[in-house]
């Protein structure tokens, strides 16, 4: 090639790339992703104890990374050539058939010891207060829809887990939805958010409910009612494929005379609907996680303690017509003691509601070791 | 800094190399090196201490070997200078290794030093080195100007991940290196290819290895045990000769021409091949200044052995304070020890396919060996290779058919065969507006990864 068309491209390409680095720095923090449902990186202070440390150095990779231009359809390119050469998964998320996405959780994700500890502490507080117990992991969305995954993606060994929990728990009740989840028809679970969704909930309530002693209600009694038509869940924030669905979330309808409180702060209701004007709707259910949720339906009744993870968030509003009192303990926000909660309060019921691979990862249970 | 990283593609590099364009020649090796500095303590500025003191040890030491003295006095200085760069390399790299070790044989509790590795520390000693020891064997004269010595010494393209540049192979460019725009052409070409080594292959075939790799050992099928290993013997290929690529496309860009560091390794007829194709100038250098001091072969056979063996446990644990990467090393001294002794001999009446296979199937394992920092994990992972946890399950079969096309394009990669295809178009009909397009589509869909892939390791934070 000519000497003159050489310089030129070698400027070219120098210019081309000094604009795109140069722009993600001027370019103004741009806060929120919505896309991606996190907080972007912040450009970094810069002061000599941070370049020292290298703490600025690393912030600045991040922002100038999150701010780059056109990160979307960069990021959507990306998933398009992973494809190409392949890949089923992306991030932790498996592309399923019919733009499905479901998270991708194997055996390597799943803690067993930490399980096993978590359920004897779970059987520990059962016998210690006396108070019935039911237990109901909720299995994952590839657990029930294998289906819907790609051919031969692993998954953990769900009914492993569940023959844990049989034999772990010696004073409570275990309950195993997953076949009657298989066994039903409709959407169970969001195809672009690892959730269940409130049709699938419902299957989970009819499970549940006997082994509570309730006598489960008939779906059309709780006016379901879709309130979006556009989410895009925690899946789809891994994946950022353009051509993602969006999915449908219904709600039950809210019953007259409840009141809700969030960590000791009176909410709307049962739902937060400002939560559908967002990225993150599936917040719409009590508004999200909170350390102690409290609901007082106005009406007669036992007390209920559910001890849960967001998959629950969906559940317990079914439950309010069979309770006066219902308490909602995220462990992972909860600071206090269960033992003496359930003393307190005179709970006559327990129930523990968590994503099956949650319950068999998560550190917090271990809170309950406090007594 | 990395090359992969986008401040180092979009801040660091363009203007690194746009105001070396613009300097004026005398202003250019000063300009260098501050960016060189910058380049090397932009993720632990703390070590640039430390390079700045192997600069000022190294450079005295050339002046004073240059300043005549017995040939005692020299040897004393140019000992004096080895030992330093070994000790420092030693303490940052191997002090851990070794009271470990010393711990656990003697059930002793003596402290570890804790260090952080420097960033590239096994590169540039190397390189020091070579420029010390040829000083004093008189082939290269004394470096006078410092700022040119330690432009030299901390220069960024091939600072952290090689190749391993001699002092005598670019002593005259580091005072004559003239703009030449068509070898900054290419070297914007080789620059694109490579960054397209690391991150659209090597490290899609990394995130496929990572997954086989966390498996439990002693569940992996046959089939997960040599796709995994396969993914990796791959992986590394490009990912070190896309930085390999990267270093010497920089260099052309900054008129440096740097020597080659990898030619087809995968290609190879035998294992003495493969290195003479692999890490060329990591070779080449254990050669120079270990085995042929050693006396190489001309002390017998019986000395000969015992040299590859001190340059292969050497070459080993050049790649990692592990046992293992003495294992490694070790491996390699049998091969090829087999291979000189008799081995090589009958592999030379076979059809080059066999030795191929044999090369291929060899390295591969080496690569379980190098991978194989935890003992248990290594164990598993060789029986899994043999098929004693059966021969294939889902879970290989899965990741073996969502890799299958990149794993196959990356087999072919790895020959000369794209290289060869793309001569013969230029040969029939040069389509610059063409060539330029495809890379500047290529450099696109590299940005894309950097950006929305997450998934960038560094391989040689061991090295």
């Amino acid at each position: 090639m000519k000497r003159q068309r050489c310089r030129r491209v070698v400027i070219i390409f120098l210019t081309v790339m000094a604009l795109a680095g140069g722009t993600a720095v001027a370019m103004p923090s741009r806060g929120f992703s919505a896309n991606e449902n996190r907080y972007l990186a912040v450009w970094p202070t810069l002061d000599a104890a941070s370049l020292w440390s290298g703490l600025f150095q690393k912030g600045m990779a991040a922002y100038v990374s999150d701010h780059f231009v056109l990160r979307d359809g960069l990021t959507a390119a990306a998933g398009a050539i992973q494809r190409a050469q392949g890949r089923r998964d992306i991030n932790g998320a498996y592309l399923g058939a019919d733009g499905w996405l479901l998270a991708a959780i194997t055996s390597q994700d799943i803690d067993t010891e930490l399980y096993g500890r978590s359920l004897a502490l779970l059987d520990r507080l059962a016998a210690d207060s006396g108070v019935p117990m039911v237990v109901m992991p909720v299995p994952d969305a590839g657990i029930v829809m294998k289906d819907e995954l790609p051919p031969l993606a692993p998954m953990y060994d769900a009914a492993a887990l569940y023959a844990t929990a049989r034999q772990v728990l010696t004073h409570a009740a275990i309950v195993d939805p997953t076949d009657a989840l298989r066994q039903a028809s409709g959407q169970r679970y969001y195809r672009t958010d690892h959730h269940w969704t409130s049709l699938g909930a419902y299957v989970g309530y009819r499970c549940l409910a006997p082994a509570l002693g309730l006598t489960a209600r008939p779906a059309d009694g709780f006016g379901f009612h879709m309130v979006t038509d556009a989410f895009r869940g925690s899946l789809y924030s891994k994946v950022l494929n353009p051509d993602a669905p969006y999915d449908d979330i219904s709600i039950a309808a809210q019953p007259a005379g409840l009141q809700v409180t969030a960590d000791g702060k009176p909410m709307d209701g049962l739902y937060d609907m400002t939560a559908l004007q967002g990225k993150d709707k599936y917040s719409v259910f009590l508004g999200g996680n909170h350390g102690r949720l409290d609901i007082d339906t106005g009406h007669g009744g036992p007390t209920l303690l559910v001890i849960k993870d967001s998959f629950a968030n969906c559940l317990v509003p079914l439950l309010t017509g069979d309770y006066a009192h219902i308490i909602m303990i995220d462990l992972r926000y909860y600071e206090g003691r269960i033992g003496s909660l359930v003393t307190e309060q005179h709970v006559d019921a327990i129930a523990v509601v968590y994503q099956l691979s949650n319950l068999a990862s998560d550190t917090s249970l271990m809170k309950l070791a406090l007594g | 800094m990395v090359f992969s990283d986008l401040v180092f593609l979009c801040l660091f590099m363009p203007v690194t190399v746009g105001v070396c364009y613009l300097l004026p020649k005398r202003w250019r090796n000063g300009w260098l090196l501050f960016a060189s500095l910058v380049f090397y303590g932009w993720g632990e500025p703390r070590y640039l201490l430390l390079m700045a003191a192997t600069i000022a040890a190294d450079y005295a030491a050339g002046r004073w070997l240059a300043s005549a003295g017995t040939p005692a006095h020299r040897r004393l200085v140019m000992t004096g200078a080895v030992a330093l760069n070994i000790g420092l390399l030693i303490y940052f790299k191997y002090a851990d290794l070794l009271i470990g070790t010393f711990n656990a044989l003697l059930k002793t509790g003596l402290p570890l030093v804790q260090v952080v590795l420097p960033v590239g520390i096994s590169f540039y000693t190397f390189q020091a080195l070579s420029y010390v020891i040829d000083v004093y064997r008189g082939t290269v004269e004394p470096q006078r100007d410092l700022v040119r010595f330690a432009m030299y010494v901390t220069l960024f393209p091939q600072l952290i991940a090689g190749p391993i540049v001699r002092y005598k192979d670019i002593q005259d460019q580091l005072d004559q290196r003239p703009i030449d725009w068509e070898a900054a052409y290419e070297g914007v070409q080789r620059f694109i290819v490579g960054l397209g080594k690391k991150v659209i292959v090597a490290n899609q075939l990394g995130l496929v290895y990572r997954q086989l790799a966390a498996l439990d050992p002693s569940q992996v099928t046959m089939a997960a045990a040599w796709w995994g290993a396969v993914c990796f013997a791959l992986q590394i290929y490009f990912d070190f000769s896309g930085y390999s690529d990267m270093a010497i496309g920089l260099g052309r860009m900054l008129g440096f021409t740097f020597p080659e560091n990898f030619r087809y390794p995968y290609t190879a007829v035998s294992v003495t091949d493969f290195w003479r194709r692999w890490h060329m100038t990591l070779s080449s250098w254990f050669k120079e200044y270990v085995y042929i001091p050693l006396g190489g072969s001309r002390r017998g056979r019986r000395r000969q052995v015992l040299n590859l063996l001190i340059v292969w446990a050497l070459t080993g644990l050049w790649h990692g304070a592990s046992w293992n990467f003495l294992l490694w090393g070790l491996y390699f001294f049998l091969l090829l020890t087999m291979e000189k002794l008799w081995f090589g001999r009958v592999l030379d009446t076979m059809p080059p396919a066999v030795g191929r296979l044999y090369t291929a199937v060899a390295v591969t394992v080496g690569w379980v060996i190098f991978n194989g920092t935890d003992m248990a994990w290594l164990t598993g992972w060789l029986a899994a290779l043999v098929g004693r946890h059966g021969l294939a399950d889902a879970t290989a079969l899965y990741h073996m058919y969502t890799s299958l096309p990149l794993v196959l394009a990356a087999g072919v990669g790895a020959t000369p065969l794209p290289h060869r295809i793309y001569e013969r178009l230029m040969e029939v009909r040069p389509m610059p507006s063409v060539v330029c397009a495809a890379g500047a589509l290529l450099l696109a869909a590299c940005l894309a990864l950097v950006v929305g892939g997450s998934y960038d390791p560094f391989l040689y934070f061991r090295f």
